[in-house]
């Protein structure tokens, strides 16, 4: 919780911290986007209307209070709502994002697992060249290939996203590829250190089976590192997520920011990396607790604390 | 054992030579994307309507793109661009965090603790998302990228020369340093610099491809280059009306991303094999 705190008040600081960098801002930006060059009153007035004659340390304890009140300001375009805004677009990124987390999942787990057991063979080497080739690919540049393959090449799914399964097929595929790659390198790893074990030459030794050794004590065992891994990689998802929304024209939080940076909507993009760090932390808690409940070395630790 | 011993040498001899393949090919990769435009065909800028959208041929090898520019020719000038922009940011980078880190690891105390916190909170932060944001909020624009993304790289150089600085100013030649009367600035620049500098040139070395990376995807969103700059990230933006009658303006540039992170990253493994550095 604590950690939640901090990370909330670092990130979103420093990000406050870069506008007072920028020589232009939102106040120019209003003008210039609906086509008026500003007279200098006219542009003290707005920078007042926005609030941004204020120094920066009243700006953000003013924007991190309203924040603690569940007040996100509003979109300096259309006036809206930031929170109403965000509550519209939120769902969609979270079906994106959980959709693709357990597509990752359950592809990487068996991938991985399966590199280890034959690790230096025949699938392992395979598996090693595509995750090797998959991570190094653009986000970017799979998403329009899968884009293409489907949508061009196939004809079989729609290029542009309606919010059905269907809609979300391509978004997924083209988000959860980099992930799956690396997150099966990372898989591979977690269950190569645990068959190094002592306690797995004991079994082999004691003449238990080789898919006893792997389904009943390699994985379960190798499961605490890869949940915590499993908590790193989100980040990289989150930032993938932004910009796959905004290929795939999908109505969720990254589209709408990307949307908003042209104009230079300050709260509504302050909001973003409030919400990502939300999402972020979230999770991690999630994969701690997770954490918590399969390893039993440290409830005992607890307990006898 | 001396079978042993001779399964380790062609070992090392193996390591050693994929180390000077990877540095030619990263030296050839460097300057031919350095004086592209010297190799460059047809000028990258320069518009063509005759000639809009033609597939590959053997004059146009890559093909034109919606005003008639050649894709390769701008795909090789877009090669300098993007890799002296992340060498110039992740020189600036190394030098700010392996500082910061060595001045925290040696003096520690308060300083260290408060600054190696507000460290791990940017270290494990989606690094994609912040420089969406911060690309943002000080509008689009390359320098504006490039800051967006130092603003968070510095923090693992910081990390890793705390750590190491922390380790190696415990070790007995440190003291011995010490004894000899040396001042806290010849310690730090003759004892433990040197000691510093190759675990932060091969983390440096592997993330120069991850910085062209980002960098191309921040174009993409139209944050970093600007059209009409040939940038490989600008390309593929432009190219995605185009997806269904000229594939090649997407493919090409992409592609050429693609490779140039694969030569990166295995420049940098193999650096790290040939310092016989541990991950």
């Amino acid at each position: 919780m604590i950690q939640l705190v901090i990370v909330l008040l670092g990130v979103t600081f420093l990000t406050f911290f870069v506008t007072t960098l920028t020589p232009s801002d939102a106040a120019e930006m209003y003008y210039y986007s609906n086509g008026i060059v500003p007279s200098e009153e006219q542009l003290a007035q707005t920078r007042h209307e926005f609030g941004l004659d204020r120094p920066f340390i009243v700006r953000y304890a003013d924007w991190f209070g309203g924040v603690l009140r569940g007040d996100f300001g509003e979109s300096l375009m259309d006036s809206e709502s930031i929170m109403t805004k965000y509550l519209r677009k939120l769902p969609n990124t979270l079906k994106l994002t959980g959709t693709t987390l357990a597509v990752v999942v359950s592809l990487s787990l068996p991938l991985g697992a399966a590199a280890a057991v034959f690790s230096d063979r025949l699938p392992d080497n395979v598996l090693r060249l595509i995750t090797f080739l998959g991570v190094a690919m653009p986000g970017f540049w799979t998403a329009l290939l899968v884009m293409y393959f489907f949508g061009v090449v196939l004809r079989v799914l729609p290029v542009i996203g309606t919010g059905d399964l269907k809609s979300m097929a391509m978004p997924v595929i083209s988000l959860a590829i980099p992930m799956t790659c690396s997150y099966t390198r990372q898989v591979r790893t977690a269950v190569l250190e645990e068959l190094s074990g002592d306690y797995v030459t004991g079994l082999r030794s004691r003449g238990v089976s080789e898919a006893s050794v792997i389904f009943r004590h390699v994985m379960p065992n190798a499961m605490v590192p890869i949940v915590n891994m499993l908590g790193l990689s989100l980040g990289g998802m989150l930032g993938g997520s932004t910009i796959v929304e905004s290929i795939y024209n999908w109505k969720g939080i990254g589209s709408m920011v990307v949307g908003s940076i042209t104009n230079r909507d300050y709260p509504t993009i302050q909001c973003y990396v409030l919400w990502m760090s939300i999402i972020y932390v979230t999770a991690n808690l999630l994969v701690d607790i997770l954490h918590y409940l399969m390893d039993p070395q440290l409830r005992i630790k607890e307990l006898s604390r | 054992m001396k079978d042993g011993k001779n399964k380790r040498l062609s070992k090392r001899a193996k390591i050693n030579r994929r180390f000077y393949i990877m540095a030619a090919v990263t030296v050839i990769y460097v300057v031919l994307a350095l004086f592209a435009d010297r190799f460059a065909p047809y000028d990258p800028v320069e518009a063509d309507p005759a000639m809009s959208l033609c597939p590959p041929s053997a004059e146009h090898l890559f093909g034109t793109d919606k005003l008639g520019r050649d894709v390769f020719s701008r795909i090789l000038c877009g090669a300098g661009t993007s890799f002296t922009m992340s060498f110039i940011m992740i020189t600036f980078v190394s030098v700010l965090g392996t500082s910061i880190g060595m001045l925290c690891g040696y003096f520690g105390g308060t300083v260290d603790t408060v600054i190696m916190r507000f460290v791990d909170i940017l270290l494990a932060f989606p690094d994609t998302v912040f420089a969406i944001a911060v690309a943002g909020m000080l509008g689009a624009g390359v320098i504006n990228a490039v800051i967006a993304l130092g603003l968070l790289s510095w923090t693992g150089f910081a990390r890793m020369a705390r750590s190491l600085t922390a380790s190696i100013r415990e070790r007995g030649f440190v003291e011995q340093a010490r004894f000899n009367g040396a001042s806290e600035v010849r310690i730090l620049a003759k004892y433990i610099l040197p000691n510093v500098i190759p675990q932060i040139v091969v983390m440096a070395a592997m993330r120069v491809g991850g910085t062209m990376l980002a960098l191309a995807s921040l174009s993409y969103l139209g944050l970093a280059s600007q059209p009409p700059t040939p940038e490989w990230g600008v390309m593929v933006s432009e190219s995605r009306a185009y997806m269904q009658t000229a594939p090649w303006m997407m493919i090409f540039p992409g592609l050429a991303l693609f490779i140039t992170v694969v030569v990166f990253n295995l420049f940098g493994d193999s650096i790290r094999d040939y310092l016989d550095i541990k991950k």
